[in-house]
């Protein structure tokens, strides 16, 4: 563009040097975020946990019902699911999102769930979740397997302290409601007479999720999709939230629209750099494939799964955790 | 849906498009202006079909991209997880309850999915083989929406691999209903209220398209893929197909629909 704004002289614009000599530094990690400013001693609480503490005192070994929020390789808790492994935190029931991946799959492989309340659970277009299947097909897990509505509905449910949730009467046509009795209870429509299913409230005893930035007393914001993360805090008795970034409640709330978690609702925030690694989070960084591959290669056995914790997840904290994988080693 | 195996008509070399924009270009003609169209889990080809058509002879086609609840995104370029965070860069975005809630109270008039296997009456299943489901053969991804799908206008079922395996007489759990037990189960259902949409109509394969007879509700040929024949869809299918005397052959993608198809696949992902 710049050469038509000449004046059309005779001189021809000088031919550009391009360097091609590019000395690529070995990438290093980023140095922790600095720690925010000291925020004025306001009374407000402060729900700030390190990552083992907020596992230790909100997770009881052997939890009733354990929700996990997350949707196929996008914005699962990993750095709270990794440490359930560490502390070796048995779960009767994990309740997962619309669609369970390696959040779910991990506990799953490690033997710690009982039973699983899920609706969909793979790894999306990588394929099929390796201990999962291994479990389900080896008859090692109970599975409820509900329709994507009907998990939704029963969270809600939960949530604003229903008896139970009332369902579209198609989902009768589908064999899901068979293989889920549990979820799918026929009673009589009040209003119309006619057979209709009914699914039980879901009321978790924890949620685990995870929001982008929070500040110290929970207000928190998704940056991205929430999938059903909502619905899983709404239900849930106790919530803790794993964050990208702890920031101070003015810096939350200059536009506090978006702000869909409000600090009543939750108990402990853990900030974790890079928590959701190997899965997405929205609007900080995409999901790591290689890592996912190779987590499905392993874990579909259980020598290899043995291997996969041994290398990644029974490690002495996140930061050892990730200086193996690619987000330290580009 | 799993991952299935996805090879190019008659090999490559000899061919300008790949089976997976084959199909996509085929999904995207089903849509029309004025529709609202819905994608899942694991269905970047959908996704690309519904884009394909807003580009093309669908600009008023409104569409939705699984979990990530982004409406009409802008997918140049194309992203292979439908919860993707580029899929964002949308019209509007719904949060995934409000979403799913859309589907089974009838707002969205074409969805797209398919599974591990579909039967002669459109039924698929998404998660389990084998006789029992407590021991399954094979453990599936599961339900995800596809129990609700008696609701929509018309289901759209595409298969990138059709084989006795995966075509089959009855499947071995049904996911998603189709039109049951044949025709006459289906207007059972719907005199009992339990079906308010249209079912599958039609059924878009890497060898063929097929539909259902309107009173068996039994599926049916409707055209043949480029460089298939009929026997390769009769030895491919696990059940006998309604075959018409005349089956035409399936339209082949025009240059300008895999011009405007590449141009929203930038990163290559329906090229395998």
């Amino acid at each position: 563009m710049s050469e038509q704004n000449g004046s059309g002289g005779s001189t021809p614009p000088p031919k550009r040097q391009i360097n091609v000599e590019v000395n690529i530094a070995p990438y290093t990690p980023p140095p922790p975020p600095p720690a925010p400013p000291p925020e004025p001693e306001d009374g407000r609480p402060n729900k700030r946990l390190e990552l083992a503490e907020a596992i230790e005192r909100f997770v009881p070994d052997g939890v009733e019902s354990l929700a996990i929020g997350g949707m196929h390789m996008h914005n699962n808790p990993m750095a709270l699911v990794r440490e359930l492994i560490r502390q070796k935190k048995h779960i009767k029931r994990l309740i997962t999102s619309p669609a369970a991946c390696i959040q779910a799959d991990l506990l799953i492989g490690a033997n710690l769930v009982e039973e699983v309340v899920t609706s969909y659970f793979g790894f999306e277009h990588l394929g099929l979740a390796p201990a999962y299947r291994r479990f389900a097909q080896e008859g090692r897990i109970k599975i409820h397997e509900l329709d994507e509505l009907t998990l939704i509905l029963a969270l809600r449910a939960g949530g604003a302290g229903q008896p139970f949730a009332a369902l579209p009467p198609g989902v009768a046509l589908s064999d899901i409601p068979k293989a889920s009795p549990e979820f799918y209870t026929p009673v009589q429509n009040p209003f119309t007479g006619k057979t209709v299913l009914v699914a039980p409230p879901l009321r978790p005893k924890v949620a685990l999720v995870v929001c982008q930035q929070a500040d110290k007393t929970g207000n928190a914001i998704f940056k991205g999709a929430s999938f059903t993360d909502r619905e899983m805090i709404l239900a849930a008795e106790t919530v803790v939230i794993q964050v990208e970034q702890l920031i101070t409640t003015r810096q939350l709330t200059r536009n506090p629209i978006p702000v869909t978690v409000p600090g009543y609702l939750v108990n402990g925030v853990v900030e974790a750099q890079f928590g959701c690694h190997p899965t997405a989070c929205h609007r900080f960084y995409s999901y790591d494939e290689g890592h996912l591959k190779e987590y499905m290669r392993l874990a579909a056995t259980d020598e290899g799964f043995e291997e996969y914790l041994q290398k990644y997840i029974l490690v002495a904290d996140e930061t050892e955790y990730l200086s193996k994988t690619t987000i330290a080693n580009g | 849906m799993m991952r299935v195996t996805f090879e190019e008509i008659g090999g490559r070399g000899d061919q300008s498009y790949t089976t997976l924009e084959l199909l996509a270009v085929l999904m995207s003609r089903q849509l029309s202006n004025n529709e609202t169209a819905g994608t899942g889990a694991g269905s970047a080809v959908a996704r690309a079909a519904c884009r394909l058509a807003q580009l093309t002879h669908a600009p008023a086609l409104s569409f939705v991209a699984g979990g990530s609840g982004a409406v009409n995104p802008y997918l140049e370029p194309l992203a292979a997880s439908s919860c993707d965070y580029t899929n964002l860069d949308c019209e509007a975005v719904l949060p995934m309850a409000d979403l799913i809630s859309s589907v089974a109270g009838g707002k969205v008039d074409t969805f797209f999915y398919g599974g591990l296997q579909v039967d002669q009456f459109g039924n698929v299943n998404l998660s389990v083989l084998g006789d029992n489901p407590a021991r399954p053969k094979l453990r599936g991804p599961g339900a995800a929406a596809l129990p609700l799908f008696s609701t929509i206008k018309r289901g759209i079922i595409f298969m990138s691999d059709h084989s006795p395996r995966s075509f089959v007489k009855k499947v071995d759990f049904r996911t998603a209903p189709g039109f049951l037990e044949g025709g006459e189960s289906w207007r059972q259902a719907q005199a009992d209220g339990l079906a308010s949409g249209n079912g599958p109509v039609l059924v878009i394969s890497n060898l063929a398209v097929l539909d259902f007879e309107e009173q068996s509700k039994t599926m049916r040929l409707v055209s043949i893929h480029p460089k298939i024949t009929l026997e390769q869809i009769k030895a491919a299918t696990g059940f006998e197909l309604i075959i018409p005397e005349n089956v035409p052959s399936t339209t082949p993608p025009s240059p300008e629909e895999l011009r405007i198809l590449r141009e929203i696949d930038q990163e290559k992902l329906l090229k395998v």
